[in-house]
């Protein structure tokens, strides 16, 4: 078990985490600059925090009140770089050999080839790091910060500065190295994709500050604040003020001002007419309506009619944004290029679109002021 | 050819190549700790270190007598419990070729050590290798290239010290008269040929040295 309770101040940007890890990979995401790198860098001992305790299985590695600050070569922390740091002057063989301690030199040998087979490098044991490709630098800096035997593997964006294909072969390896390991992996990224590969934890990080921490389900679907939200797509993020309850009928209905919406909400207690809410809709959760077909009762309450004002095309899903107000847009859909090639969908198209009250996720954080009902959608 | 041109020839080898010796091994260090510390007054060593780049031989010489001299700060005590003075032995030369060339070395090694990716340096920490394996496995080998350079500089600084090696070790034919001095004597007493004789050898010898000394360190690039 890792425990991370750190603050780091750098005058403008201050560092305030507090973490509980376990085995299996945590992955660490976040914007640029949200201080995923430095809390890495915190459990390393490559930046000495201000205050606070790093524990790794029980053992102090930092604890500023008892004065304990481990030096990193004494700490057994595997660090792997987003640029690949294999050190030039030695082949992959002697890169993967130079952590490794407590071995005979056959055991050593034999621990590198182990090593070298895992990460499928074999054949390339003789050659210098400028010999071999992108990919292969990465599962050399893999191989060797394993070789070491960690008690804990930081990946600090590993695979950034790769081509896609060979990026998500890498984190098939890392998936395969997370289930035979039996150590904790901390990965940091800022993408998406790679976040819910790889994760069975996500830290969500925001300026300095935890924002949330949770399985993948909760980050994507039941996400606790607007940058979370926002950060894994929810992009139908509004703010609206209650303007109906009708608890018999387990309905509140929610007037989303500037927008001129309004949308129906699953009952939620202890809300009260006129109380702000925030809340949002995935945009692959919004369905577009045939016409002529009869309408579900789930989708009862939350039917909009308006037009398609854009279609951007997304690789494999189709982004459509629809305005019924007199906004720029008002959601933003997602439909795969499946349903929208049988749609036959126009920009301009006048169509009906309904969401399920189950995709509606409001969002429990209470940072606006009660009275602020300008829509956010962002 | 005189065989009197061998001898200072000789000397003025044997001379420089101990200064090289001394010159890598204290210049190492220093870089490294230039290079890799911070301490109160590291300022003031790095100027002191390198200031017999900018001063006159002579005032090198001049502080190598008030030091090292019989009667000097150190010298003294030396000769106190010895009986012995550096002065005017060929270890003299050493000493005052040490100092003139080794701020040429701290220059080059210094800068080679930091140019080394600091990131290496990380991942060898988080190898469970500490500071000292770490500057012998992998800032070494990495400086190689500039070590070599600093190294050859230093050589032929040493090769052609001149005014202080004079102040310090006198001019004893076939004991402290390197190269270098010889010549000054030679020119200075009119003995034209001796001297033509001198010089030529002397750019011969230290033109080959330089054309090994490039073949070395185009072999440690990689």
């Amino acid at each position: 078990m890792i425990e991370i309770r750190v603050e780091k101040n750098l005058g403008n940007f201050s560092l305030n985490v507090s973490l509980t890890l376990q085995k299996g990979i945590t992955v660490f995401f976040g914007p640029s600059g949200s201080g995923k790198t430095l809390t890495l860098h915190t459990v390393a001992g490559l930046v000495e925090p201000d205050s606070g305790v790093v524990r790794v299985n029980g053992e102090v590695y930092f604890d500023k009140k008892r004065g304990v600050n481990l030096p990193i070569h004494r700490r057994r922390i595997g660090y792997v770089f987003q640029e690949s740091s294999l050190f030039p002057h030695m082949t992959v063989f002697d890169n993967i050999a130079y952590g490794i301690s407590g071995l005979s030199p056959g055991g050593k040998k034999e621990r590198v080839r182990l090593m070298i087979e895992r990460m499928r490098l074999s054949g390339l044991e003789n050659n210098f790091p400028h010999q071999i490709s992108g990919g292969q630098k990465q599962r050399t800096a893999l191989a060797r910060a394993l070789a070491a035997s960690p008690l804990l593997l930081l990946l600090d964006e590993p695979f950034a500065s790769l081509d896609n294909p060979v990026r998500e072969k890498l984190r098939l390896d890392l998936l395969t190295i997370g289930r035979e390991e039996h150590i904790p992996l901390i990965f940091v990224t800022h993408d998406v994709e790679e976040a819910f590969v790889l994760a069975e934890e996500l830290v969500v990080l925001n300026d300095g500050r935890v924002e949330q921490t949770g399985n993948k389900e909760d980050i994507f679907y039941r996400p606790q604040t607007h940058k979370v939200a926002k950060f894994f797509g929810s992009r139908n993020i509004f703010l609206g003020k209650i303007t109906d309850i009708r608890p018999g009928e387990k309905i509140m209905t929610l007037w989303v001002n500037e927008k001129g919406l309004q949308i129906s909400l699953p009952y939620r207690k202890g809300t009260a007419v006129g109380d702000p809410v925030r809340f949002c809709i995935r945009p692959e959760e919004i369905m577009i309506l045939k016409e002529g077909r009869p309408i579900k009762k789930s989708l009862q309450g939350n039917i909009f009619t308006g037009k398609i004002v854009r279609i951007v095309e997304k690789g494999s899903e189709h982004t459509l944004f629809f305005k019924q107000s007199q906004d720029d847009y008002d959601f933003e859909i997602s439909i795969s290029n499946l349903a929208y090639r049988s749609l036959q969908l126009k920009e301009g198209q006048g169509v009906s679109v309904a969401f399920k009250w189950e995709s509606i996720w409001v969002l429990s954080e209470k940072t606006f002021q009660p009275g602020q009902t300008t829509a956010a959608s962002d | 050819m005189d065989g009197s041109i061998f001898i200072p020839m000789r000397l003025s080898l044997q001379v420089a190549l101990a200064a090289t010796v001394l010159v890598v091994v204290i210049g190492t260090l220093m870089s490294f700790i230039l290079a890799r510390k911070t301490f109160k007054g590291k300022e003031l060593l790095d100027i002191l270190l390198t200031l017999p780049l900018v001063l006159p031989p002579t005032v090198i010489g001049y502080y190598l007598i008030l030091f090292m001299g019989r009667n000097g700060l150190l010298g003294k005590y030396l000769f106190h419990w010895t009986g012995w003075s550096i002065m005017f032995t060929w270890y003299a030369a050493v000493l005052a070729s040490f100092i003139v060339a080794l701020p040429l070395m701290i220059k080059t090694t210094r800068a080679a050590f930091e140019s080394v990716d600091q990131n290496l340096i990380k991942v060898s920490y988080t190898l469970g290798h500490g500071e000292f394996r770490t500057f012998f496995k992998v800032i070494l080998p990495l400086s190689k290239k500039g070590m070599i350079a600093g190294a050859v500089l230093s050589f032929a600084r040493a090769m052609g010290e001149f005014g202080a090696t004079l102040m310090v070790a006198g001019n004893i034919p076939g004991k402290t008269a390197t190269m270098p001095i010889a010549i000054y004597t030679s020119a200075s007493s009119g003995d034209w040929a001796k001297a033509n004789g001198m010089v030529l050898f002397f750019t011969l010898v230290s033109a080959a040295f330089l054309y090994i000394a490039n073949r070395l360190s185009k072999r440690g690039a990689w």
